[in-house]
C-alpha cells in the first residue's frame, strides 16, 4: 500500500468530526498546510450520522456533506482516513505524531468507487455505521455520502472466497497490505477526538445490552435518518411501526454510581428532536419522555420544548428503576412518579430508547501530560479568553473532547481553536 | 480469456500466500458463514411468490423474527427484496425479480 501521508505540516488535527473539520477549514483558509487523521473510513464523525439537528430541524448530513466536500477538495488540507493517531510527542519545534494507517486491503489510487466489490461478496455482518442495525458486506464502502468513497475489506468477516477481486475492474484488492506505521512532524496540533456514548450495559437494571427493544439514542438518530437502515421507523426485534415509544432521560447520566455525574447537556434537547421526528414519522404512535429535569439551555430551546409538549409528546417527571420486557419482547419500563404521589408503575411500550451519557473518546491522551479535568475531559488553560488552549504549548482543543456540548457551540469552539493554532504558528514559529 | 485466466491466477496466489502468512479462515467464521447463508436463502425463498411480513417469514421458516428482519434488511439494501408500505404494523417484503433488479 503506497502511503501518502505528508511527513510534515504545519497543523495536524486528529479527529474529523464537526469540530476537526471546521477547524481544518479556517485553518487552511488562512494559508496554513493542514493535515487531518481520522480512525474511522471516512471523515464526518458523529454528526454525519445523525438524523437532523436540534433546534432547527435541517437535515444534519446536508449540512456535514459540504463541509466534507470542502476539506477532501481543499488544496491546503490532506484527511488520511482509518488512521489512528498512537501517540503525539512535543518536541523543540513542534509534535512528532506517531500514526498508523490501517489496511483496507485495496490499492486506493485506483479505486473508482464502482462497488462491485460489495455487490459479489457472499459474506453479510452488522453495519456500524448503522450502530449493529443495518447490514453490510465483508468489503463495503461505509456509507453513501462517506468521503473519501473506498471500500473496506474486514479481515475478521472475509472467509477469502476471492470473489471481490475477481469482479474488481481496476484489479485493486490486495489481500496482503499491511498496516503502514509513520511519523508525521506539525508545529501545532488541534485535538478533536470528541465523544463515545456510555455502555448500554452500564445501568444492568435497565437490561440495554439484553433487550432488542431497547435501543441506544444514536441508533435511534439512524432509524430517523432518511437512508437509515430500515427506510422507516421499525422496531429491531421483528420490524413492527412501534405504536408506543419512550425516552429514558439520564439513563446513564448525572449518577455517581456508575462514575458520571455529570450532566450529559444534549440528551434532553436530542430526545425531544427525537420524539418531534417522530411524531412526524408516525401520526399514530405515542410517544412518552420520562425525565427528572429538562434542560434546554440554548437559544431557542426553550421554546423548541414548548413546541413539543403542543405537539402532544408526553412528558412524565419520573425516575425510571427497571426495564423488562413481556413474552412478546415488548419493554417494560418500571417507573416512580415525581409528581402525582410516588406509586410505581409498570408501563409497557414498543420501543424504549436510553438517552445515554457522553463520554470523552480518550483518557490516556496520546501519552501526552494533558491536564484533564475530573470527568476525563480536557480541561482548558484559559477557559474565558483562549478555551481551546491546553496547558502544553501549541496544542489545542476543540468541541465534545473538553466536554459535552452542542453542535453550534463545537462549530464555534472550533473556530476558536483554528485562531489560536493560526496565531501560535504566526508568533512562534 | 487468457486475461481472465492471469487474474484468477495471480488471485489464487495471492489467497495462498494470504494463507501461509496469516494461516487458514478460521473455522468458527466459516460456520458463521454457512448457517448465516443457509438462513439468508430460506428467507429469500419464503418471499419469492408472494408478500409476507416478519413475523409470517418467522412462522414460515422456524426463524426467530430478529434474524429474519435482519436478512430483510440485507435483501432490501442490496437489491434482492422491496418493500411493501404500511402505515401500521407490519411492512411487507417480496422478492426482486432479476429483471426488476437492474
Ligand atoms: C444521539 C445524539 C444526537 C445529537 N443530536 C444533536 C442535534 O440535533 N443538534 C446538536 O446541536 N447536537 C447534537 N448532538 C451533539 C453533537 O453530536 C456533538 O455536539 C458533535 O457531534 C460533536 O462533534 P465533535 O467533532 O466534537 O465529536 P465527534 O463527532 O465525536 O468527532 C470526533 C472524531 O474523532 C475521531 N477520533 C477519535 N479518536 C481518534 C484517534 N485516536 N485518531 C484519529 N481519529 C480519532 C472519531 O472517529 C470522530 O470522527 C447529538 C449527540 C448525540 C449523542
Ligand atoms: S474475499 Fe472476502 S471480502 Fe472479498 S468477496 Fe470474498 S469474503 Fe468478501
Ligand atoms: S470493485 Fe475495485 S474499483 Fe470497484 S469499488 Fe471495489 S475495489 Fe474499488
Amino acid at each position: 500500500m503506497k502511503s501518502d501521508l505528508d511527513k510534515q505540516t504545519d497543523v495536524l488535527i486528529v479527529g474529523s468530526g464537526i469540530a476537526g473539520l471546521q477547524s481544518a477549514l479556517d485553518i487552511a483558509d488562512s494559508g496554513l498546510n493542514v493535515t487531518i487523521i481520522e480512525r474511522s473510513p471516512s471523515i464526518g464523525g458523529k454528526m454525519i450520522s445523525l438524523s437532523k439537528v436540534f433546534p432547527t430541524l435541517d437535515c444534519a448530513s446536508c449540512i456535514t456533506t459540504p463541509k466534507m466536500a470542502a476539506v477532501a477538495n481543499h488544496p491546503r488540507i490532506k484527511t488520511m482516513t482509518y488512521t489512528e493517531v498512537n501517540t503525539i510527542r512535543k518536541t523543540a519545534d513542534g509534535f512528532d505524531v506517531d500514526v498508523t494507517q490501517k489496511p483496507r486491503f485495496i490499492n486506493e489510487d485506483e479505486c473508482i468507487s464502482c462497488k462491485k466489490c460489495e455487490q459479489a461478496c457472499p459474506v453479510y455482518v452488522d453495519d456500524n455505521f448503522e450502530y449493529g442495525l443495518g447490514v453490510k458486506k465483508a468489503i463495503s464502502i461505509p456509507f453513501t455520502n462517506a468521503v473519501p468513497q473506498l471500500p473496506v475489506l474486514e479481515e475478521n468477516h472475509c472467509i477469502r472466497c476471492g470473489a471481490c477481486a475477481r469482479v474488481c475492474p481496476k484489479d485493486c484488492i490486495d489481500y496482503l497490505q499491511e498496516p503502514i506505521p509513520q511519523t508525521i512532524k506539525a508545529k501545532a496540533v488541534v485535538a478533536a477526538t470528541g465523544f463515545e456514548i456510555a455502555s448500554m450495559g452500564i445501568k444492568p437494571e435497565y437490561q440495554g445490552e439484553t433487550l432488542t427493544n431497547v435501543i441506544s439514542s444514536l441508533q435511534a438518530e439512524r432509524l430517523l435518518a432518511p437512508h437509515g437502515p430500515y427506510g422507516k421507523v421499525l422496531r429491531p426485534s421483528d420490524g413492527k411501526i412501534p405504536d408506543s415509544i419512550a425516552y429514558v432521560q439520564c439513563a446513564s447520566s448525572r449518577d455517581q454510581s456508575i462514575g458520571i455525574p455529570y450532566c450529559s447537556r444534549v440528551c434532553c434537547m436530542y430526545a425531544i428532536k427525537q420524539a418531534m421526528l417522530l411524531a412526524g414519522a408516525l401520526p399514530l404512535g405515542e410517544i412518552t419522555i420520562y425525565y427528572m429535569d429538562i434542560r434546554a439551555f440554548g437559544k431557542g430551546y426553550e421554546q423548541f420544548y414548548a413546541q413539543a409538549r403542543s405537539m402532544g409528546i408526553n412528558f412524565v417527571k419520573a425516575k425510571v428503576a427497571k426495564i423488562s420486557e413481556d413474552v412478546d419482547r415488548n419493554p417494560i419500563v418500571r417507573i416512580d412518579r415525581q409528581e402525582e404521589g410516588s406509586i410505581p408503575q409498570d408501563i409497557t411500550h414498543d420501543l424504549v430508547v436510553l438517552s445515554q451519557g457522553i463520554l470523552p473518546s480518550r483518557k490516556d491522551f496520546f501519552g501526552l501530560d494533558i491536564t484533564l479535568n475530573e470527568f476525563g475531559f480536557v480541561q482548558s488553560n484559559s477557559p474565558t479568553y483562549s478555551p481551546a488552549k491546553t496547558n502544553i504549548n501549541g496544542l489545542f482543543v476543540a468541541g465534545v473532547i473538553k466536554g459535552p456540548k452542542d453542535i453550534p457551540d463545537t462549530i464555534m469552539e472550533a473556530g476558536s481553536a483554528a485562531i489560536d493554532a493560526i496565531n501560535y504558528i504566526r508568533e512562534n514559529l | 480469456m487468457t486475461q481472465d485466466k492471469d487474474k484468477n491466477k495471480a488471485i489464487a496466489q495471492q489467497l495462498k500466500d494470504l494463507t501461509a502468512k496469516k494461516g487458514p479462515v478460521s473455522p468458527t467464521l466459516l460456520a458463521y458463514y454457512k448457517d448465516s447463508n443457509q438462513k439468508h436463502k430460506k428467507v429469500l425463498d419464503s418471499i419469492k411468490e408472494k408478500e409476507k411480513t416478519v413475523p409470517e417469514i418467522s412462522a414460515e421458516t422456524g426463524l426467530s423474527t430478529d434474524i429474519v428482519l435482519w436478512h430483510l434488511t440485507a435483501m432490501k439494501k442490496y437489491g434482492q427484496a422491496e418493500v411493501i408500505l404500511a402505515k401500521s404494523g407490519y411492512l411487507k417484503y417480496i422478492a426482486m425479480h432479476e429483471e426488476s433488479k437492474s
